[in-house]
């Protein structure tokens, strides 16, 4: 079978993008990067959009998704699940975001936003886990697909704050404390608040 | 239940690939296509032997869809075009598939692929088309060899069909449980099955 860029395109960027939200989440948390959550989250979107109208270019039939598409043995059906999971958190963290008077967010609303995000990369990495693919066949690949969004996600929301001008505590934040938190499940030190 | 199935006397096979030519006839597959192909598996060095020739043994193996029980390709596929037929048979169902071709991906032996034209996948249909109005599938009744037997799993090999009215246990050479191989199985327990005597099955262990 030859490369199906589509596909890799898809898990990249569906990574990317959940990596950034998330990264976005666990600021948000700590009631930082305030200046940036509304850009990094439409930069999350448009990845999202981008990485789902990537894999319709791969569908050969995408009008026919509609004829029954729902079997959930299927890692396509899963995906599908824990992506529309993933843009209802989304859109919900949008209003929330849009209707605070100094762009915060719930905690809670952070927490969801972090989890929906892993179980994301994670359901898409599983859906090329099979016995015939023993090269893939390794749960390896869903903490590589993980390691992509851990990338990419904090990467790109440095580069945002720093364009925003956001930085300073805020890099100290991504930096040190976003990861700390994000095994400790949450700190709010002074030093991780923008 | 009923496990319609195909058995292949490699003994028997000479390799003349009338089953794959006459797949391609009576099932119109494109061009560069496959529904069931004949690999040469050989010459390989016959076990204590001097590893040099004539000490080679080498024999002809049918790929096609084993029509497996546990068939990873229905178990992945998002829409339920492919499935399981109560007659035992894997199929596409042609108008459902969206083509995303992760069946194609999750069938160990690659006999898969996507119709270029109709952007849909497809592969061996055991001859549906054939075997539901009580003929042999065409790959069979075409083999010159008398190598290839169509038959239900679920009754028995003995009583698999060829050409010319015969029944496997008549006609073959005898055999025992031992000589009877399966693809390798990766979880899906291929259906079909391949009897060969004395060579060395390279297809790993059973
Ligand atoms: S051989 Fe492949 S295509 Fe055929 S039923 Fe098994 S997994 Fe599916
Ligand atoms: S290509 Fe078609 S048959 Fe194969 S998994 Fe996708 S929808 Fe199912
Ligand atoms: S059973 Fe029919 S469709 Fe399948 S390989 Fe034989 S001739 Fe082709």
């Amino acid at each position: 079978m030859e490369l199906q860029w589509p596909l890799i395109i898809f898990t990249t960027l569906v990574a990317w993008s959940a990596g950034l939200f998330a990264s976005q989440c666990v600021l948000a948390f700590q009631g930082g990067a305030r200046k940036t959550q509304m850009t990094s989250w439409i930069v999350a979107a448009v990845l999202l959009v981008v990485g789902g109208i990537a894999v319709f270019l791969h569908l050969e039939h995408w009008e026919r998704i509609f004829n029954g598409f729902g079997h959930l043995t299927s890692g396509i059906t899963q995906e599908l699940i824990a992506i529309v999971a993933l843009a209802v958190v989304a859109l919900v963290y949008l209003v929330m975001l849009r209707r605070s008077a100094d762009e915060t967010v719930p905690q809670w609303l952070a927490v969801v936003g972090v989890a929906v995000s892993v179980v994301l990369v994670a359901v898409m990495a599983h859906s090329y886990l099979m016995p015939a693919r023993p090269a893939w066949d390794t749960p390896l690949w869903i903490l590589a697909v993980l390691g992509n969004a851990c990338i990419l996600g904090p990467a790109t929301l440095v580069v945002l704050m720093a364009v925003k001008g956001d930085l300073g505590a805020g890099a100290a934040a991504v930096t040190t404390a976003a990861p700390r938190a994000a095994v400790a499940g949450g700190s709010t030190k002074p030093a991780a608040r923008a | 239940m009923t496990q319609y199935a195909i058995v292949t006397d490699l003994d028997r096979c000479v390799g003349c690939l009338a089953c794959s030519v006459s797949c391609k006839v009576i099932n119109g597959v494109p061009v560069g296509n496959f529904w069931n192909k004949t690999l040469r598996v050989g010459p390989n060095p016959k076990e204590g032997g001097s590893g040099q020739w004539p000490d080679v043994e080498m024999y002809f193996l049918n790929v096609q869809c084993q029509h497996c029980e546990n068939p990873e390709c229905v178990k992945v596929c998002p829409t339920g075009a492919s499935q399981k037929l109560p007659d035992g048979t894997v199929q596409v169902d042609k108008e459902k598939c969206i083509g995303c071709q992760f069946c194609a991906m999750a069938c160990p032996y690659n006999v898969r692929y996507l119709n270029e034209e109709e952007r849909v996948v497809e592969k061996c249909t055991l001859c549906e088309q054939k075997i539901s109005q009580g003929e042999l599938p065409q790959c069979v009744s075409q083999c010159c060899g008398m190598a290839r037997w169509f038959g239900d799993a679920e009754k028995g090999i003995e009583n698999f069909e060829g050409p010319g009215g015969y029944t496997l246990g008549e006609f073959l050479n005898e055999f025992d449980d031992t000589q009877v191989y399966q693809l390798p199985d990766a979880g899906n327990k291929p259906s079909l099955m391949y009897i060969l005597r004395d060579m060395k099955w390279q297809g790993g262990d059973q």
